[in-house]
């Protein structure tokens, strides 16, 4: 501010606005020239009130109409009920205005005068980097408009005025010429429809997701959500998962922000690995924080404390999860496994890939829709199932059973509840993965003890997510020769079970009805998953023989040979239909409807030799 | 903000935590997703209103 500058009003305004800016300008000595130095109302009235020995109400009034008259030089804002003056010590403040269009990075990213560009990969280098980090990667407007990804902006081609270089500019005092004019002849064409079109306003308000679906952030959340809420809510997720220094944590779909520092030490891990083997069986987290750390639920901190105790165990190698939504339970190494030792989950997912590969007619009988709504299943048991207690996950029971809660989960443990004998048994869920199928295990000892193969069971759920029923319908007691496993000589035999379940009699394995399955061999798992050689040892065993000698051919009804494949293996009806059209060994009977015939291929002497060691001595039948 | 500047899942993710903290529980991922739009929204279109 210059002394020669005039502050205006009557005198005593001048004079008063005059020591205002005095004592601002004093206050703002070590600021830039162009600064703001702002001061209150409030704290003028008071400085003033003391220096003039004056009432500070008359001070604050004074003081409030001599700046109003300079009010070029003192700028007023309100806030938050205060008054404040702005000034500078220039004079009056002005925000300063960067001019940052010669700067350095805005002629490297827009050259006056740029090669072509075919292609944008020319300028984004495609090069795989060392590590493969996802980093976006700017290219200028500039570069995007060149290669035809962003329309020309109208602006630019209208509004910019032509290049004029004017007499100042020239070094070197006058002109022996005239100015030169120059005028860029690009500059001038007319703008394309294009460009007119594009409106820049609506882009800003766009934003881009990591998987390239753009969204207008001028719609509402709950639009947004509606149309795009998966989208959105998976993106959201890996980029949290993703991130190099987290923030947020996952666990299941909970997210909760990074505890860092504090958490569970070794000693805490150990006594819940201890706490685990002796309850000798999967526990819920509410469990281990109740027992083993005290904690009440009515504490306001529960429930991010049991968050951490989730996160942290599924980070620990020695701690499964085991658990679903709403029961979340966890596993250790060393505990006791869940069903029958005869069962090597690699071979039995291997068994039941036919589900994963299409072959799954569990929902013919009832509808997922139903299975949801009515939450229970109805299933027929078969010899293998009854055998080693397991169930096949079809599509019907994935429709009753919980999903997976974390991504890499393979296993749950449920519990089914038997009401009809008060006993419960723990059951381990296995999940598909790739193209092997999934499996249910754990059930031997309630079929063995109440059920025969061809029995009806019922799966019900419960309030509890891991937690069902399993039923069957009792009847008065049935002594029937039935088959079994002779464990000892590991062989089929029939012997004569009691039991007191409604049966399908067209399933039920009597001696009477599949008097030859003794004959079928039990091969090891590793070739029961051979479906199709399963089916012709199958078809030659229970059979009728309808060929010659030299010319052996089998006949039997479609029926017939599902029970009895599923003796070896689980085996849907559309899979064994599969089998047996997918082979040139097989031919439907034309003259009985439901029937099949099989021409075994051509063996040596030595291969017959082997074959008759397979069937009982005893076959007297 | 000028919606071409946000990254999903790292622009405005502060505001988030600070969220999280303040309801002192963890939350359901689509609720979070719901709150991040509208910290997103509040983001870009504060700068399209100037």
């Amino acid at each position: 501010m210059s002394e020669s500058t005039a502050f205006l009003g009557n005198p005593e305004q001048r004079a008063l606005a005059e020591q205002v800016y005095k004592v601002m300008t004093a206050q703002g000595r070590f600021f830039a020239s162009d600064a703001p130095i702002r001061q209150t109302l409030a704290n003028l009235a008071d400085f003033f009130a003391v220096q003039q020995k004056a009432d500070r109400s008359d001070v604050e009034r004074n003081i409030e109409a001599a700046l109003r008259e300079n009010a070029e030089l003192f700028a007023r804002e309100e806030r938050d009920q205060d008054v404040v003056y702005v000034t500078s010590r220039v004079g009056v403040y002005k925000p300063r205005q960067e001019d940052t269009i010669h700067m350095f990075k805005w002629r490297l990213h827009d050259p006056e005068h740029p090669l072509p560009v075919d292609d944008i990969s020319v300028v984004v280098t495609t090069t795989r980097p060392a590590l493969t980090t996802v980093e976006p990667v700017f290219i200028s407007d500039y570069w995007q408009q060149q290669a035809g990804i962003l329309p020309m902006p109208s602006d630019v081609l209208e509004d910019e005025p032509p290049f004029v270089v004017t007499d100042d500019m020239l070094i070197g005092g006058e002109p022996s010429q005239p100015a030169p004019v120059f005028v860029e002849p690009a500059l001038v064409v007319a703008p394309t429809p294009v460009a007119a079109s594009a409106e820049r306003v609506p882009a800003d308000t766009v934003i881009t997701l990591p998987n390239g679906l753009q969204i207008d952030l001028r719609r509402s959340v709950e639009e947004l959500m509606a149309q795009y809420g998966t989208t959105l809510t998976n993106q959201l997720r890996s980029s949290i998962e993703r991130a190099v220094t987290p923030r947020l944590v996952i666990f299941g779909t909970q997210v909760f922000p990074e505890i860092s520092g504090g958490g569970f030490g070794k000693n805490d891990l150990r006594r819940i690995r201890d706490y685990l083997l002796e309850a000798n069986e999967p526990l819920l987290d509410t469990q281990i924080v109740q027992d083993i750390f005290r904690l009440s639920p009515n504490r306001p901190d529960y429930e991010s404390f049991r968050f951490e105790l989730n996160h942290r165990l599924s980070r620990e190698k020695d701690f499964e999860f085991v658990g679903v939504e709403g029961a979340r339970l966890w596993s250790t190494k060393g505990m006791p496994p869940i069903g029958t030792k005869r069962l090597k989950a690699s071979e039995m997912g291997q068994i039941m890939g036919y589900i994963e590969e299409g072959f799954d007619d569990s929902l013919l009988a009832q509808s997922a829709d139903s299975i949801r709504k009515g939450g229970s299943i109805n299933h027929i048991l078969s010899f293998f199932e009854w055998e080693y207690g397991v169930l096949p996950f079809t599509r019907a029971m994935a429709a009753l059973f919980p999903q997976t809660l974390l991504a890499d989960q393979r296993t749950t443990i449920l519990r089914f509840e038997v009401p009809q004998h008060y006993t419960s048994a723990l059951v381990e869920l296995r999940y598909p993965t790739g193209n092997r199928g999934g499996w249910l295990q754990g059930l031997d000892a309630f079929f063995r003890d109440y059920l025969v193969p061809g029995a009806l069971i019922t799966i019900t759920r419960t309030e509890q997510q891991h937690v069902f029923t399993i039923t069957y319908e009792e009847q008065s007691e049935s002594t029937e020769r039935l088959l079994v496993v002779d464990e000892k000589k590991n062989k089929l035999i029939f012997e004569n079970v009691n039991y007191y379940c409604t049966v399908d009699s067209d399933i039920l394995l009597t001696q009477a009805q599949y008097g030859r399955l003794r004959n079928l061999k039990l091969f090891p798992m590793g070739e029961r998953r051979k479906a199709d050689l399963m089916l012709e040892h199958v078809f030659e065993t229970i059979s009728d023989p309808v060929g010659t000698r030299a010319e052996p051919r089998y006949r039997t009804t479609e029926g017939k040979l599902l029970v009895a494949l599923n003796v070896l293996r689980p085996t849907s009806n559309e899979y064994l239909l599969h089998l047996l059209k997918d082979s040139d060994l097989y031919a439907s009977d034309p003259e009985l409807a439901g029937s099949w015939l099989y021409t075994p291929p051509p063996t040596t002497e030595t291969d017959d030799d082997e074959e008759e060691e397979l069937y009982d001595e005893d076959d007297d039948e | 903000m000028d919606g071409k500047n946000v990254t999903y899942g790292e622009t405005g993710i502060e505001r988030l935590v600070q969220l999280l903290r303040a309801s002192g529980q963890p939350q359901d991922i689509a609720w979070l997703t719901e709150r991040y739009l509208e910290v997103l929204r509040e983001l870009v279109l504060a700068e399209a209103k100037e």
